[in-house]
Formats: structure tokens, sequence, C-alpha cells
């Protein structure tokens, strides 16, 4: 919460448990009077998109590409029985 | 315990967080020389990094494999420092497991390592042999353990077999 906003709530007589609808400028504001601290961002969450793609690890070095021949892929383990 | 640290003759395996693992990525590239299949103009960059291992136990185990998926381990706070992330998402929905992609890995101080984020877009095979030199050699840092490592695991699966829609369904 910004301090300008918790300023404003100082002198404000929450009741915990209740829910306050007020409206600002034009829009509707909800504040939620909780007994304790936010709750605890659980995995039963919706899932989220990442926002951002990390960048790179800063090179540490650089290499010219050669033409070569591509290596063989790993052989396919085949249980016995099915032989 | 999430995290062991296993002797250095210790196979690579999953969770494993190894430093040092050589990263390439192709920097630059000319599309002519591309369609003639001519690399003159293919420049790769790297860096040694931090990763972990997410290929499986078992095809680790049954030596299936001679190429381990590994996915780089970045360090929350730096991300934080660069304003890609805020405190407040490392602390909230990342550490809950709830953004597709990030892995949260905690702090411990036992073996050196800060908050970090495993980012689970950026995959790169690595030679197995190469994973093992480096562990025989003291690089490797712990090792996630079972449970949380199954986590992780099932966390790179769901980002990968999700299906997300153009937009959710009407109703009404």
């Amino acid at each position: 919460m910004s301090i300008a906003l918790h300023d404003a709530l100082q002198d404000v007589d929450l009741q915990v448990g209740q829910t306050y609808s007020v409206e600002v400028k034009g829009r509707w504001v909800e504040l939620r009077v909780l007994a304790d601290g936010p709750t605890l961002q659980t995995a039963e969450g919706p899932m989220l998109d990442p926002w951002v793609e990390f960048p790179p690890p800063t090179p540490q070095f650089r290499l010219r590409a050669k033409p070569g021949p591509l290596a063989l892929p790993d052989p396919p383990h085949l249980p016995a029985d099915d032989v | 315990m999430i995290y062991d640290l296993p002797a250095r003759d210790d196979p690579v395996d999953q969770g494993d967080i190894i430093d040092g693992c050589p990263v390439l990525r192709i920097s630059q590239f000319s599309v002519r020389d591309l369609l003639l299949e001519v690399a003159d103009s293919l420049e790769i960059e790297g860096a040694f990094s931090r990763v972990v291992v997410l290929t499986q136990t078992c095809d680790l185990a049954n030596q299936k494999t001679t190429i381990a998926t590994v996915a780089l381990v970045r360090d929350a706070e730096q991300l934080v420092r660069q304003g890609l992330l805020k405190a407040a998402d490392v602390r909230g929905p990342i550490r809950a497991g709830r953004v597709f992609g990030w892995y949260f890995l905690p702090k411990s101080d036992e073996h050196g390592l800060p908050e970090s984020i495993v980012d689970l877009y950026p995959l790169h095979a690595v030679r197995l042999d190469l994973l093992t030199a480096l562990c025989q050699h003291g690089r490797r840092r712990a090792r996630v353990q079972p449970l949380y490592r199954e986590h992780l695991s099932k966390h790179f699966a769901d980002t990968y077999s999700r299906i997300g829609l153009p937009q959710p369904y009407a109703t009404e």
C-alpha cells in the first residue's frame, strides 16, 4: 500500500471483516479489512504467463561456427522381451 | 531439506545444480548463408552459467542418453536489480509456482545459493560427460531433493504441455 493511501485511511473507522465500497473520482473502490496480513499466495491461485523474457547471460566468449556432421542420436533402449 | 550435496563422483542426476556449464546461443546469422547451408556468417556466443539438470532420473540412471537437458538458474535478486521483476513478484506468484516457465528455488547459505529462478524457456542440451566432468571437479553446487525435484519436473512438464486457447469460451 502506498504511503498516501495509508495516510488517507488513518482516521477511518475500519472494522475487521467488513468490506467498504466508495466512489472516488468516478471509480468504485472496494476495501476489505482483514484480520491478519495478506494471505500467502499459494499454488491454488490462477496460473500466470511470464510477462518478460529474461535476457541471456552476458556473453563471455564468441565462436565462429564451422560446418560438420550431426552427432548420431542416442540409440533407443528396447526391453529384451520386445526384441 | 530441499538441497543435498552428493559426492563428486556421484553420477549426474535430475535436479543437480551445476556451475560453469557453457551455454551457447546463435548471436548472428545471415539468411542467405542459412539457405545455402554455409556456416560462414554464423556467430555463436556463450557464457559459463549455473544450470539445473531437467532430464528424468530414470533416463540418466539407465544410461539411455548421452545428452542432458538443462535450464539456466538465474539469481532472483539480480533480476530484480535489472528491473525485470519486482521483489513482490518473486515473493508472491513466482515463489508459489504460479508462473509458467519460472520455478523458484530458495536460498541456501550452506550451498552458497541465493534465491533463484529456473528459467524453463530457453532449454539447452549439454553433453552428459561434460556435466559429469564439472561435477567431478567440484562444480556441482547442490542437488534438489525428491519431492521438490518432482515439483520442479511437474512445473517443467506443465509449462510445455499447457494449451492456451485464443480466447476464453463465451458464457451467458
